[in-house]
């Protein structure tokens, strides 16, 4: 970055009454605060939350698993925050976020819920394993509505 | 490693230069200049060669700079910002936003990529502009209310894009939810650009918003498959358009609504909306997943759900699809 842009973001800052601006552009990044602290801290990166749909090899015994019967799953449903639509994967023919029977973690995305073309992607909010599936891709679902079951 | 960046203004500017002149200004070989152009021209950019003279790129190309939006800023849409990213290529402006959430950062950063290489559209689509051509960025922001909270964002995101660009002499509609129209001379709606939203969080909140908008700004891409309306761009209207200027008129209004909208919903740009609305009173068919039916398009509630008249039912759309019936069916 030239310069001259320094000293034009300079006076940016002067003329405003913000503490400080940051610029990124490609690998060059300029950033000019007025406290001698600087900006804000670092902040440790939070916990992976939005996992990449589980590479983990789905259970050799899903096979085994009574996915055609599902009678009255016991485990944690996972609920709708919103009305919507129910999407099973990132998007039209990619791999399902989850499948019954697969290991899930605390973080993962196991689903989305789009209203109004917000994509809302529903996080696993307990470590388990998915017992059931209880609503088809691409259906309605209502505030509260149950949608995936975490054993 | 020279600067992509620095060939493309240097071959932007309308003068014609030679490849000796390019190697010696960015301090690379003449080889390694032949290469950039050939990726340059792999980009879409036209490339005026001319025996004894040099290359140019024509028209002239009006790359982003960073210092130049946030000069053209508001005070108050500055204090707004907390960073801003001008990136030559990404693979996905979202995706970067998301990642910066996840790492503890990303609340009112807005990232611009000159190029994207996997953009992505609702549901997977694909949607790709010309370099120069077009905007592509992303916004994020966290909002302390639950998602449900949050129905309506992705209307008053339209509402405030339209005001935006109104600003810039180019007056636009909208589509239920939040598509971009261009209604043309001849009464013909083209398509603008996509806004892809996608959010993640506590269903009690907070939650993280990362709001993707693809525009057209001086060309349209050409789009696969003829389904669907035409695309159009805001050249049309106003062929002097500077996408610094428009990004930054998107960046001071959309933060301007983004910190209202925590506290006030939808309800603030609800009759706008429907002042905006392209297919008010229109026939249309509705899809809602596998089936749809008829109906007659009227305006929004306060949730931004829209209302259609079927027959002698009125009914409120929270999902679904609406499309323009042809006058043929």
């Amino acid at each position: 970055m030239d310069i001259r842009k320094v000293k034009k973001l300079i006076e940016l800052l002067e003329e405003s009454n913000i503490s400080e601006i940051e610029i990124q552009e490609g690998e060059e990044s300029v950033r000019i605060s007025r406290n001698f602290t600087g900006g804000q801290p670092m902040q440790m990166p939070s916990a992976t939350y939005y996992a990449q749909p589980s590479a983990a090899p789905i259970p050799a015994a899903v096979a085994e698993a009574p996915a055609a019967a599902p009678a009255a799953p016991t485990g944690h449903q996972v609920t709708s925050p919103m009305v919507g639509t129910f999407y099973r994967a990132p998007a039209p023919g990619a791999k399902a976020f989850v499948e019954v029977g697969q290991s899930v973690k605390r973080g993962d995305t196991i689903c989305i819920v789009e209203a109004m073309k917000m994509m809302n992607q529903i996080e696993a909010d307990k470590d388990g394993v998915i017992e059931a599936i209880l609503v088809e891709d691409g259906e309605p679902v209502e505030y509260d509505q149950p949608m995936i079951v975490i054993g | 490693m020279m600067n992509f960046r620095d060939l493309v203004r240097l071959l932007g500017d309308g003068e014609y230069r030679s490849g000796e002149e390019l190697g010696e200004r960015l301090g690379v070989s003449r080889t390694a200049i032949w290469k950039q152009l050939k990726k340059l021209e792999g980009l879409g950019v036209t490339l005026e060669a001319v025996r004894g003279r040099g290359y140019r790129v024509s028209p002239p190309i009006e790359l982003l700079d960073g210092s130049e939006i946030v000069g053209k800023l508001p005070h108050a849409a500055r204090r707004r910002l907390a960073r801003l990213f001008v990136e030559m290529q990404l693979d996905s402006t979202n995706s970067f936003l998301l990642n910066r959430f996840s790492q503890g950062a990303g609340h009112a950063e807005v990232c611009f990529a000159e190029q994207q290489t996997s953009g992505r559209g609702r549901r997977g689509r694909r949607w790709e502009t010309p370099l120069g051509g077009g905007l592509t960025f992303s916004l994020g922001w966290r909002f302390d209310s639950p998602a449900a909270h949050l129905q309506g964002l992705s209307l008053s995101v339209g509402v405030v894009i339209a005001q935006a660009l109104a600003s810039q002499g180019v007056d636009i509609e909208l589509k239920w939810p939040n598509d971009l129209l261009l209604r043309r001379g001849d009464g013909e709606l083209a398509k603008l650009g996509g806004v892809l939203i996608e959010l993640q969080g506590d269903a009690e909140g907070p939650c993280e918003v990362v709001i993707g908008i693809g525009l057209n700004v001086l060309c349209a891409p050409k789009l696969e498959g003829g389904k669907g309306l035409p695309s159009g761009c805001l050249g049309e209207v106003n062929r002097g358009l500077s996408r610094n200027a428009v990004a930054a008129v998107l960046i001071e209004h959309l933060t301007a609504m983004l910190e209202r909208f925590g506290s006030e919903g939808f309800e603030p740009w609800r009759s706008r909306w429907n002042q905006l609305h392209a297919l008010s009173g229109c026939a249309v068919n509705v899809t809602l997943g596998e089936g749809g039916y008829l109906a007659t398009a009227l305006d929004v509630d306060s949730n931004g759900n829209l209302r259609v008249r079927e027959g002698d039912t009125i009914r409120t759309l929270a999902g679904g699809e609406i499309t323009l019936r042809p006058l043929s069916d």
